[in-house]
């Protein structure tokens, strides 16, 4: 029997449509997808412990000298640089930014170096002193910028001050574990 | 018959194509138009007092007003990962202070690389990092993705250069004080993650946003100026079920 000719085409259409179809659909179903397994709960280390009161006494001679100056000094130090990189690219003004920064890293070095320091806590006061000294250097070696405009000074320092904003933090994981609240 | 049968193929091959077009077609279209987006809660802060997460309620021991009767709430912090094509976004990175996790004796982080592997992803492949604000809690473990450009916008960068040089130490970029920058959006720009923000822009991973930008094609940055932060910013992203929002903070409470 020899079907009508646009029954012929219309059927080979539909069949070979249907072919397509399910080849599109084992290609899609033999591609490998990733699928995501449960996180694995964090650890946050060794329970606190209370300070004594010498260790206190120390945390809160210290934390003016932190909070109120050694703090919002690297946070300046930093933006400096990104000022100058970002907006003005003026060796001198940066200078003039950085040079009494690092006049006030090294009277902070100076105060905390004074503090009474119990024997449990010279391990948190070196890192401490550390940082201090680690944003002073920071600090000298930005202001070489002004001499020759070369930016391998400022990466060099801020590979320095994130180091240094780093001993902050072990300091503090120490002394002030209510530093960081929710912001 | 033989010429039936040629037409039988002539019309098999016909469909075929068209419809291996179609589909080729439909996938690129998806492809460029859409994204894929993961919502990883990398972090949970835990007993929060209410009252410093929402101060007109903070807790009352023993009211039954509702605006006083919650101590404590938990707040999850969470990040988009979101993959367009070839690229890998994230929106906010985190943080990596653990001191608060101590002080409070919960536990509930993770670093958030592994977090990312944990999807199947490499932090080495991030391409692009929106930070939604700067705070240290958002902008965090930004070293660790090494080849991610951060987005950031200029009043953002102008808000902190604000703190920084305000008259009255009470306002300051830093948490300088125990209890009082709770929430406050001058402070919480902290050494570590402004740092971090500066190597990106030392080393060409930035980019100063001023406003509205498309990243890329349907991915569009929004500004959300004086929301949480004075420079916060959204992030729009197609997807195959509409389009996603990403805020962070800017939904909070304030």
């Amino acid at each position: 029997m020899v079907l009508p000719r646009a029954r012929v085409y219309a059927l080979s259409t539909v069949f070979f449509a249907l072919v397509a179809m399910v080849g599109v659909a084992i290609q899609r179903e033999l591609t490998p997808r990733v699928v995501p397994s449960p996180v694995a709960g964090g650890t946050t280390g060794p329970e606190q412990n209370a300070l004594s009161a010498e260790e206190e006494a120390y945390a809160a001679a210290l934390w003016p000298i932190h909070s109120e100056v050694v703090e919002v000094s690297a946070v300046d130090l930093s933006f400096a640089g990104v000022a100058y990189v970002i907006e003005h690219h003026d060796a001198h003004r940066l200078e003039a930014q950085v040079l009494p920064l690092r006049e006030i890293f090294r009277t902070a070095a100076g105060k905390a170096q004074a503090l009474v320091v119990p024997a449990s806590m010279r391990k948190a006061h070196d890192w401490y002193l550390e940082a201090l000294g680690l944003y002073e250097t920071a600090s000298a070696e930005m202001v070489k910028v002004a001499a020759d405009g070369k930016v391998e000074h400022l990466i060099e320092a801020q590979s320095m001050s994130q180091r240094a904003a780093e001993d902050l933090l072990k300091v503090g994981d120490v002394l002030w574990p209510g530093e960081y609240k929710p912001n | 018959m033989r010429k039936q049968v040629r037409r039988i193929a002539l019309a098999g091959a016909l469909a075929t194509v068209g419809f291996a077009g179609f589909a080729a077609m439909n996938s690129a279209a998806a492809q460029e138009q859409n994204c894929s987006v993961w919502l990883v809660e990398s972090s949970r802060f835990m007993k929060v007092p209410m009252g410093s997460f929402m101060p007109d309620r903070a807790f009352i021991p023993g009211s039954t007003d509702w605006k006083h009767n919650i101590n404590t709430v938990d707040l999850p912090v969470n990040v988009g990962v979101i993959k367009c094509g070839s690229e890998l976004i994230l929106y906010d990175s985190g943080w990596k202070q653990q001191e608060y996790h101590k002080m409070t004796g919960t536990e509930h982080w993770a670093p958030l690389p592994d977090q990312l592997k944990a999807l199947g992803f490499d932090a080495n492949n991030v391409t692009k990092i929106v930070i939604g604000h700067g705070h240290w809690d958002h902008a965090g473990q930004l070293s660790d993705f090494p080849n991610g450009v951060i987005y950031i916008q200029r009043e953002e960068l102008n808000a902190i250069e604000w703190a920084l040089n305000y008259p009255n130490p009470k306002i300051a970029a830093v948490n300088n004080s125990p209890g009082g920058c709770f929430r406050t959006p001058a402070c919480g720009y902290e050494p570590l993650t402004v740092a971090e923000i500066y190597g990106k822009v030392l080393n060409g991973k930035a980019v100063i946003v001023n406003g509205e930008a498309e990243i890329l094609p349907g991915v569009k940055i929004h500004p959300a100026f004086r929301a949480h932060t004075a420079g916060s910013q959204l992030l729009e992203v197609p997807t195959s079920i509409g389009k996603l929002v990403f805020g962070s903070d800017a939904y909070s409470s304030w």
